[in-house]
C-alpha cells in the first residue's frame, strides 16, 4: 500500500506474474534438468562408442543453449521485473531477508553461463580431439551442479512463501531458509526437472535421420521421463503431507479458483507418464507433432502445479505476514483501525489532492487528476487488483459483486478475512469500504447498462470529489 | 535544502526497509558488479554499433565475425542481476515508484533484449553477409532502446518531485521526459559505448593477428581504425559530459565543481584519465588505452552512487519521510553474508579454469584463434 499501482483493471495484475513465471519455471527447469542429462548422455554414447548420439547431443546442446540461455535467463529477468512492477511491497521484503541467497544463486547462474557458453563451444573441438573427452564432461558437471545449486538456493526462498517455518517467530533467515516443505519441494523438482530434460530430448531426437540412433535417442529420453515420474509422485505426496492442515484443506475443498488445477495436475501427471512409455514402446513411430504434445502436457503439469502452490497459498504472500495483494499484517490492522490512508503516501497524497482527507493544500505540482482515477479505483488497485480483474479473464470481480447489493457488498469487505478466509482481510475503515463499493458498483453499471442499484446510499459518508 | 516540492513529494516515499547487512558493505558490491555489468554492456552496445555503422572495420561480415555478441549478452544480461538485486536492497522505497510509474515499458525491456539476443544468434548463423548485417540493425535499435528506458527508470527514481505524474497517468506509461538530464546522460551512454567499442574493435584485430595465414595489412588497419573511433568518440565525450554536467540541478553540479571535495576530486581523476587514455590511443597503445578506459567508467560509476546519494539525500531527512520498518529475520544475516562471500570466492578458480581449458583447446584446434572471434578453417 506504501507504493503506487500499476493500473490495469481489465485482468488481475497477478496473472501477468503467473503467465511469465509459468513459461520461466518451465525452461528453468528444463535446464537443471537437461544440464544433467547432457552429461549422463555424453558419458553413456562415449562409453558405448556412439559416435551418431554424440553428433546429436552437439545439435541438443545448442538447441538446449538457445532455449534456456536465451529464454530461460530472460524470462528469469521477466520475474523479477514483474514482480518488482506488481508487487513491490512484497518483493521489498523477499529481497531484504534473502539478499544474500539471491546474491549467491546469481553466483551459481554466472557459472551455468559461463560452463554452459564452454560445453557448447567446445563439443565439436572434443569430437576433433582437441579437447579431452573428461575434460569436456567435467565441464559438463560444472554446469549440471551449479544448476543444481541455482534450484536448491531458489527452492528454498520460494518454499518459506508457503511456509515459513520458525522463520518469522525465531527471526532467523536461515529457519526461514529451510522450512517445513524445503526438501519434499526440492525432490519434487529435482524429478519434475529430469522429465522435463527428457521430454525437451524427445523432441529434438525426433529428428534425427539415421532410424537406429533415432530409436537409441528417444528410448533414452522416454526413460528420462519415465523413471523420475516415481520420483515426481513421491515427491508430491510428501510435499502435500508437509503442508499445514489448512493449506491442504484449501488446496483439496477450495472451488472454483484452484479446482481446474488440481484435476488438471491429477490427469496430466498420469498422462505424461503414458506419452513417456508410449515413446520408448513405439519409439520407431514416434513424430515431431507427438512430443510437441508431451512437451505442452509437461508444460500443463508445471503449470497446474505453481498455480496450486500459488492459489493454496491465499491469502497469504508470506504466511502470517504477507497478505497476497502485498498488504503486510501490520497495515492491515492499523489501516482498519485509522483508515487506509494512515499506511499509505499516495492515498494521503491523493485525499489531500482532493480534499477527501485532511485540509493540507494540494501540491502545487499536480496540475489535475486523471478522471478514471477515484479514491475507490485507487484502493481496487491497491487491495484487489493482484487477484482481481475488471472485466476481463481470471477471477472477474464484477459478477462476484453483481450478487451483492451495496450493503452486502459493504458488509461482506468488512467481514473479508474471516468469512472468506482465502481472502485478505480488506484494510480500510468504513469510509474507504464506502468508496471500493461505490466504485465497483459503478463499475458494474459501466459493464451493464442501468441504474446503479442502491449507490445513492453510500454517497451522503463519501465525498463528491473523492468519487 | 530541501526545497517545497520536494517536501511534498516526500509524503510519496515509501519507508524504507533496514538493511540486512551495512551499507558500506552493499554500497562496494553494488558499484563493482554495476562496473562488470556497464562494461559488458559498452562492449556489447559499442560493437554492434560500430557493425552498423562501420561493417567493414568491425569484421562482422567475416564468418564467426558475430559469434561474440550473443556470449557478452549473455554475460551482461548475467552482470545486470546482481546490481539489480542491491539496488533493490538499498534504494528499493525510489526504485519501485519509479519502475511502477513506467511499468509498461519497464517490462517492454525483457521482450527488447530477448528479441535482440536471439536477433544476434540469428545473425551469428546467416551464411549471407548482407543478412547478417541486415540484422543488426533491428538488434542495435533494440538495445539503444533498452538503454533509454534503463536510464528513464534509473533517473525516475531519483525525482521523487516527478512521480506526481502517476495521479494523471497511472497506466505505467510514464518516461522522465520531463528531467532535463534524461537526454544528456543517454547520450552520454550511447558515446561511451562507441568508444568501448572502439576497443573492442582494435581488441579483436589484435587477437586475430594471432591466427596464421590472416592479412596483416589489414588487420593493422583494423586495429588503428578501432582506436580511431575511440579518440574520436571520446572527445565528442568531453562536451556530452559538460552538456550532463549543467542539466543537474544546481547542488549537484555545484558538489561536482568545486563544493565537495570528494566529488571534485572523483571528477578531476575521470578527465585526467580520459585525458590520458586519448593520449594513449593517439600513439597506438591499446593494452593501458583499455586499462585507462576501465578505471574512467569504474570511477564515473562511483560518481553516479555518490550522485544518487546526494540527490536523493533532502528525501532520507525529510520531516515527512515515514520510519523504516524493522527487518523480519534480522538473526542468520552475517552466516547468509558469508556464504555468499565463500560461493565468491570458490567460483573464481573455476571460472579460471574453464577459461584454461577452453582457451586450450582452441589454441589446440588448428585455424581456431579465440572462442570470442574465432576463425575457422
Amino acid at each position: 500500500m506504501e507504493y503506487p499501482v500499476w493500473h490495469f483493471t481489465g485482468i488481475s495484475s497477478g496473472l501477468l506474474i503467473a503467465v511469465v513465471s509459468v513459461l520461466h519455471v518451465f525452461i528453468a527447469q528444463f535446464a537443471v534438468g537437461g544440464g544433467i542429462h547432457l552429461v549422463w548422455t555424453e558419458y553413456r554414447a562415449r562409453r558405448q562408442h556412439m559416435p551418431e548420439l554424440l553428433l546429436w547431443l552437439e545439435r541438443h546442446t545448442r538447441f538446449f543453449l538457445l532455449v534456456t540461455m536465451v529464454f530461460g535467463a530472460l524470462s528469469g529477468v521477466g520475474i523479477w521485473f514483474s514482480i518488482s512492477a506488481v508487487n513491490p511491497g512484497a518483493t521489498s521484503f523477499l529481497i531484504h531477508n534473502f539478499v544474500f541467497f539471491w546474491a549467491a544463486e546469481w553466483l551459481f547462474f554466472l557459472l551455468e553461463v559461463v560452463s554452459l557458453l564452454a560445453y557448447c563451444s567446445t563439443c565439436r573441438l572434443t569430437r576433433e580431439g582437441s579437447m579431452p573427452p573428461e575434460t569436456h564432461r567435467r565441464i559438463g558437471l560444472i554446469y549440471a551442479a551449479a544448476g543444481v545449486i541455482s534450484l536448491v538456493l531458489i527452492n528454498g526462498i520460494i518454499t518459506f512463501m508457503l511456509t515459513p517455518g520458525q522463520g518469522p517467530s525465531s527471526g532467523d533467515v536461515w529457519d526461514a531458509f529451510f522450512n517445513p516443505t524445503f526438501l519434499p519441494s526440492l525432490v519434487f523438482r529435482l524429478a519434475l526437472s529430469l522429465m522435463l530434460a527428457g521430454m525437451f530430448a524427445l523432441f529434438t531426437a525426433s529428428r534425427i535421420r539415421d532410424e537406429a540412433v533415432r530409436r537409441l535417442a528417444i528410448r533414452s529420453g522416454a526413460q528420462w521421463i519415465i523413471f523420475p515420474f516415481f520420483l515426481l509422485l513421491a515427491g508430491s505426496a510428501w510435499y502435500f503431507a508437509a503442508l499445514p492442515p489448512d493449506r491442504q484443506d484449501a488446496i483439496l475443498r477450495r472451488t472454483s479458483d484452484i479446482h481446474p488445477f488440481v484435476k488438471t495436475y491429477g490427469w496430466i501427471l498420469p498422462a505424461v507418464f503414458l506419452g513417456g512409455v508410449l515413446a520408448f514402446v513405439k519409439s520407431d513411430h514416434l513424430r515431431r507433432p507427438l512430443t510437441v504434445l508431451i512437451l505442452c502436457a509437461g508444460l500443463m503439469l508445471t503449470g497446474s502445479f505453481e498455480w496450486i502452490r500459488e492459489t493454496g497459498r491465499r491469502p497469504w504472500i508470506v504466511e502470517g505476514v504477507i497478505y497476497s495483494n502485498g498488504v503486510s499484517v501490520a497495515q492491515a490492522e492499523r489501516a482498519g483501525s485509522e483508515g487506509a490512508a494512515s499506511v499509505s503516501g499516495w492515498l494521503r497524497a491523493f485525499d489531500d489532492m482532493t480534499g477527501a482527507g485532511s485540509d493540507t493544500a494540494p501540491p502545487a505540482q499536480v496540475i489535475r487528476l486523471n478522471g478514471s482515477l477515484t479514491r475507490g479505483a485507487l484502493l481496487f488497485a491497491q487491495q484487489c487488483n493482484t487477484c482481481h480483474g475488471l472485466g476481463g479473464p481470471r477471477i472477474d470481480i464484477l459478477p462476484l459483486t453483481a450478487r451483492l447489493t451495496p450493503e452486502g457488498l459493504a458488509a461482506q469487505l468488512q467481514g473479508q478475512g474471516k468469512r472468506l478466509e482465502y481472502m485478505p482481510p480488506f484494510a480500510g475503515s468504513q469510509a474507504d469500504r464506502d468508496a471500493l463499493v461505490v466504485y465497483l458498483k459503478q463499475a458494474e453499471a459501466s459493464h451493464r447498462p442501468g441504474p446503479i442499484p442502491g449507490a445513492e446510499y453510500f454517497k451522503p459518508r463519501t465525498s463528491p470529489s473523492a468519487d | 535544502m530541501i526545497s517545497s516540492a520536494m517536501t511534498d513529494a516526500a509524503i510519496l516515499v515509501p519507508p524504507p526497509m533496514t538493511l540486512p547487512a551495512p551499507s558500506s558493505l552493499l554500497i562496494p558490491l553494488q558499484v563493482l558488479t554495476f562496473f562488470a555489468h556497464l562494461l559488458l554492456v559498452n562492449i556489447l552496445l559499442g560493437s554492434v554499433l560500430l557493425a552498423v555503422l562501420d561493417r567493414r572495420s568491425a569484421a562482422t561480415e567475416e564468418k564467426n565475425g558475430v559469434a561474440f555478441m550473443p556470449k557478452i549478452l549473455a554475460l551482461a544480461v548475467n552482470f545486470g542481476i546482481a546490481p539489480f538485486l542491491f539496488l533493490q536492497v538499498l534504494y528499493g522505497n525510489y526504485l519501485y515508484p519509479g519502475i511502477l510509474l513506467m511499468a509498461v515499458w519497464w517490462m517492454s525491456i525483457v521482450m527488447a533484449v530477448m528479441l535482440a539476443y536471439y536477433g544476434l544468434y540469428i545473425s551469428d548463423g546467416a551464411i549471407r553477409t548482407s543478412r547478417r548485417s541486415a540484422v543488426l540493425i533491428p538488434v542495435a535499435l533494440l538495445l539503444m532502446g533498452t538503454a533509454f528506458l534503463l536510464t528513464s527508470a534509473s533517473t525516475l527514481m531519483e525525482r521523487p518531485d516527478q512521480w506526481w505524474r502517476w495521479f494523471q497517468e497511472p497506466y505505467g506509461l510514464i518516461l522522465n521526459t520531463g528531467d532535463a538530464t534524461l537526454l544528456p546522460r543517454y547520450l552520454h551512454i550511447i558515446l561511451a559505448s562507441l568508444a568501448v567499442g572502439g576497443l573492442t574493435m582494435a581488441w579483436r584485430a589484435e587477437w586475430s593477428l594471432r591466427c596464421p595465414g590472416v592479412d596483416r595489412e589489414k588487420v593493422l588497419h583494423r586495429r588503428r581504425r578501432g582506436l580511431t573511433w575511440f579518440f574520436h568518440v571520446s572527445l565528442a565525450q568531453i562536451a556530452a559530459g559538460l552538456l550532463f554536467l549543467f542539466t543537474l540541478p544546481g547542488e549537484a553540479r555545484s558538489m561536482l565543481t568545486g563544493g565537495d571535495l570528494l566529488f571534485t576530486a572523483a571528477l578531476l581523476l575521470a578527465l585526467a584519465g580520459l585525458a590520458a587514455a586519448l593520449f594513449l590511443a593517439r600513439r597506438e597503445r591499446l593494452g593501458p588505452a583499455s586499462l585507462v578506459t576501465a578505471g574512467i567508467i569504474l570511477v564515473m560509476v562511483c560518481i553516479r552512487a555518490m550522485l544518487r546519494e546526494a540527490l536523493l539525500r533532502p528525501y532520507h531527512a525529510s520531516p515527512a519521510a515515514s520510519p523504516s520498518t524493522a527487518l523480519a529475520m534480522p538473526h542468520g544475516q552475517t552466516a547468509a553474508l558469508t556464504m555468499f562471500l565463500i560461493c565468491a570466492v570458490l567460483i573464481v578458480p573455476v571460472l579460471l579454469w574453464l577459461a584454461r581449458v577452453v582457451l586450450r583447446a582452441f589454441r589446440n584446434s588448428p585455424g581456431t584463434i579465440s572462442p570470442l572471434g574465432k576463425e575457422e578453417n
